[in-house]
């Protein structure tokens, strides 16, 4: 079977807390519907194939690349021989389709592959979830990360996508300058930054809240995935975590358990953790990047990468 | 056990080996005592309840966070309850959890909380400010605490272990090392009370237990660096077990490595890296220290065994091509065999005590090991490797 998905590339105005509006580009799920960051989040059954058709609506080439996925890129050159885009590219004005299959379970980016040190920090991505056999929304049942024998099994899921911004460059590119000294001044979960990190999901360009809730006792998968180009240090203060699974290589197969337990876990450039953790007592557990030079908006603590799980 | 720590949070200065003093912010163990970096080492055991109570008498609040406890409860004057993120009357956020008011501010808190946690788990760990942290942690507000495990006994050889019996983290010496950067912008800014802007971090210095190097390998106590009292020297003797303990208390990653070992990675987070049967631990030559991550390793330096009596099969290169000359002092005793010292070339001064190795110890972000860009420096530190019966009762962490 196939799975169609249709994206848009666009331009669009980020709200970030300090800094106004800040211009990006990112992708959007329907054609009259705003570029958002993260693109929209994408979630695809095992074993699908899945097509992806990009209308490019921004006024440079732009592509997909699915890291960790099971695709066959086609690198572009240029006609001297230089390299010009891990994939090839949606012309602009122009739309392409771009297929994978979805051949095991986890969690994902998909980002842009031309000119990535741009088009990537100026906001070309998104998370795809994709669910193992068996897996059925209506039925909590049913819900794991990985699949029955994995340790898995969740009652609460949020997918937490980590990355920053350099305001300067996001100017500088939008007005068809060359990029400023690089500076980040903006970390981001789920494209926002922390206090508008605890606001619920909206249907705006930053639509999916940083807050995590649940019910003491319940199990919690967090699946924190990093689209942006420093690592961050993760911590969950005052809860033991477990990882479960780093770059959606499940730690616990049949007759094997690799999991092991943290409080703080580094996240590489575009790399994941599945973290699962027990409710504690109801209260207040802050999430936050321990690099605390990313729990600020420009020099202004707190910002940044924070967020709450709040247990009730 | 019940276990009551009493902690000053308070101003001091730090020195840097070349010359230069850092206003710093850090823990003191006594009133009227200067801050020191890191803060006073808190060693427990597991199943012990920890009350740890700060006060403060810095120009602004402050307060503790223990990763890796958990359930910890905050007490200032009203009553325990969880420790919790604070928030103004606004909804802003103020602090990452409960604090310690500064003294006489007219409106507030007292100016000391009670921290009280149940130490559940063996291990490394940190407290750290959870007060405008960004700026508290890296001014010196962190230290380390070492939870023993419950049937600890350093008289018996099975039990005097990181982890616990049967769990294969037994040692017979063991080294804390904490290791942070030192932005000199920052310090002069709180001093002064001037503005800092944190986009603008520049560290200068990198540091293990609040030392540059070479000061990281002088002994405890010195009397010439009062408020850093930790060395960072690893001693030990062929075929013991060495536990050492990282803790990344800065805000940056760093790779750190003992040249010609390979340690095996024990725990991280003071979590055992053990399910039921299946042992997690594993080997690496360069540890990535986390920021606000620990790192327990056990290793063994065994050596080759060769001996004057049984020399080493190959020809030792000749004085004059060894390069130990041109910074005017070596660690080099003169001679390839431990215990045994030798002619060192003239005009050089070796430092070299009775015939013991030494392998550098150092962040391998080689920029880190220079103090305001002087090589060496930084985050640099050695293992010595003394002959065996030589060493007493030096690596035993009290
Ligand atoms: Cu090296």
């Amino acid at each position: 079977m196939t799975v169609n998905i249709n994206l848009w590339a666009k331009t669009g105005s980020l709200s970030l807390p300090g800094a106004g509006t800040v211009p990006f580009w990112g992708f959007a799920g329907a054609a009259a519907g705003p570029a958002q960051l993260p693109g929209p989040l994408l979630e695809v059954p095992q074993g699908e194939n899945v097509e992806i058709s990009l209308t490019n609506d921004l006024t440079f080439g732009v592509s997909l690349v699915f890291p960790g996925q099971d695709f066959i890129p086609q690198p572009v050159k240029n006609p001297d021989g230089a390299f010009v885009s891990y994939n090839l590219e949606t012309a602009p004005g122009g739309s392409l389709i771009y297929s994978l299959t979805a051949s095991r379970p986890g969690i994902f980016l998909y980002e842009s592959g031309t000119a990535p040190e741009k088009q990537i920090q100026m906001g070309l991505y998104g998370a795809m979830v994709v669910r193992p056999p068996g897996f059925d929304p209506g039925n909590p049942a049913t819900w794991t990360a990985y699949g029955p024998g994995t340790g898995t099994e969740f009652d609460v899921e949020k997918i937490l996508v980590i990355s920053e911004v350099d305001t300067a460059i996001h100017q500088a590119l939008a007005s068809g300058d060359d990029p400023a000294a690089y500076n980040l001044d903006y970390f981001l979960i789920n494209g926002r930054s922390f206090p508008d990190t605890l606001n619920p999901d909206d249907s705006g360009t930053q639509p999916y809240s940083g807050k995590i809730t649940a019910n003491s006792g319940q199990r919690v998968l967090l699946r924190i995935i990093n689209a942006g180009f420093m690592n961050h240090n993760i911590r969950l203060q005052g809860i033991d975590i477990k990882v479960a699974a780093g770059d959606s290589r499940p730690l616990i197969t049949p007759g094997l358990d690799k999991s092991y337990l943290k409080h703080t876990v580094t996240i590489g450039s575009g790399q994941s953790y599945d973290i699962l953790f027990t409710a504690p007592a109801a209260g207040n557990y802050i999430l936050y990047d321990r690099n605390l030079n990313c729990c600020v908006n420009g020099n202004n603590f707190p910002g940044g990468i924070l967020t709450m799980v709040g247990i009730i | 056990m019940t276990v009551n720590i009493e902690l000053w949070a308070t101003d001091g200065y730090m020195s840097t080996p070349d010359g230069n003093s850092i206003y710093i912010w850090g823990f003191s163990d006594a009133a009227g005592k200067k801050a020191q970096l890191p803060g006073p080492r808190i060693v427990v055991t597991q199943g012990d309840v920890v009350s740890i109570t700060v006060n403060n008498i810095l120009p602004e609040a402050t307060s503790l966070l223990f990763p890796g406890q958990s359930g910890v409860l905050a007490d200032t004057g009203t009553g325990p309850h969880l420790a919790q993120p604070q928030f103004d009357g606004s909804g802003n956020l103020v602090s990452l959890t409960d604090f310690a008011d500064y003294p006489g501010n007219p409106d507030t808190n007292p100016a000391s909380i009670k921290y009280t946690f149940t130490a559940g788990n063996p291990g490394t760990y940190l407290y750290e400010s959870g007060t405008n942290p960004h700026k508290q942690v890296p001014m010196g507000l962190y230290g380390a605490i070492i939870v023993r495990p419950a049937d600890y006994d350093p008289a018996i050889p099975t039990r005097k272990t990181a982890y616990g019996e049967n769990t294969g983290t037994e040692f017979d010496r063991e080294y804390l090392i904490v290791v942070s950067e030192i932005d000199p912008a920052l310090h002069s800014a709180v001093e002064k009370g001037t503005e800092y802007k944190i986009r603008e971090f520049k560290p200068r210095y990198w540091t293990m237990n609040g030392r540059c190097a070479p000061d990281t390998m002088f002994a405890d106590g010195m009397g010439c660096l009062p408020n850093q009292p930790y060395g960072a020297m690893i001693m030990a003797e062929p075929g013991e077990k060495i536990l050492i303990r990282y803790a990344g208390s800065g805000i940056e990653n760093h790779p750190l490595h003992l040249h010609g070992n390979h340690t095996r990675i024990v725990a991280e987070d003071g979590r055992l890296l053990k399910n039921g049967a299946t042992d997690l631990s594993y080997k690496r030559f360069t540890v990535l220290t986390g920021s606000g991550q620990t790192y327990d390793q056990i290793f063994t330096w065994s050596g080759l065994g060769y001996s004057p009596a049984d020399p080493i099969p190959t020809t030792v290169p000749n004085l004059r091509n060894l390069g130990v000359g041109d910074a005017g002092w070596t660690l080099w005793s003169g001679s390839p065999y431990l215990g045994e010292k030798g002619d060192i070339p003239v005009g050089v001064t070796s430092f070299n005590g009775i015939g013991e190795y030494y392998f550098m110890l150092h962040s391998h972000e080689e920029m880190q090991i220079t103090n305001w860009g002087e090589f060496p420096g930084g985050m640099m530190s050695m293992l010595a490797i003394f002959p065996a019966g030589t060493l007493g009762d030096t690596g035993i962490i009290e």
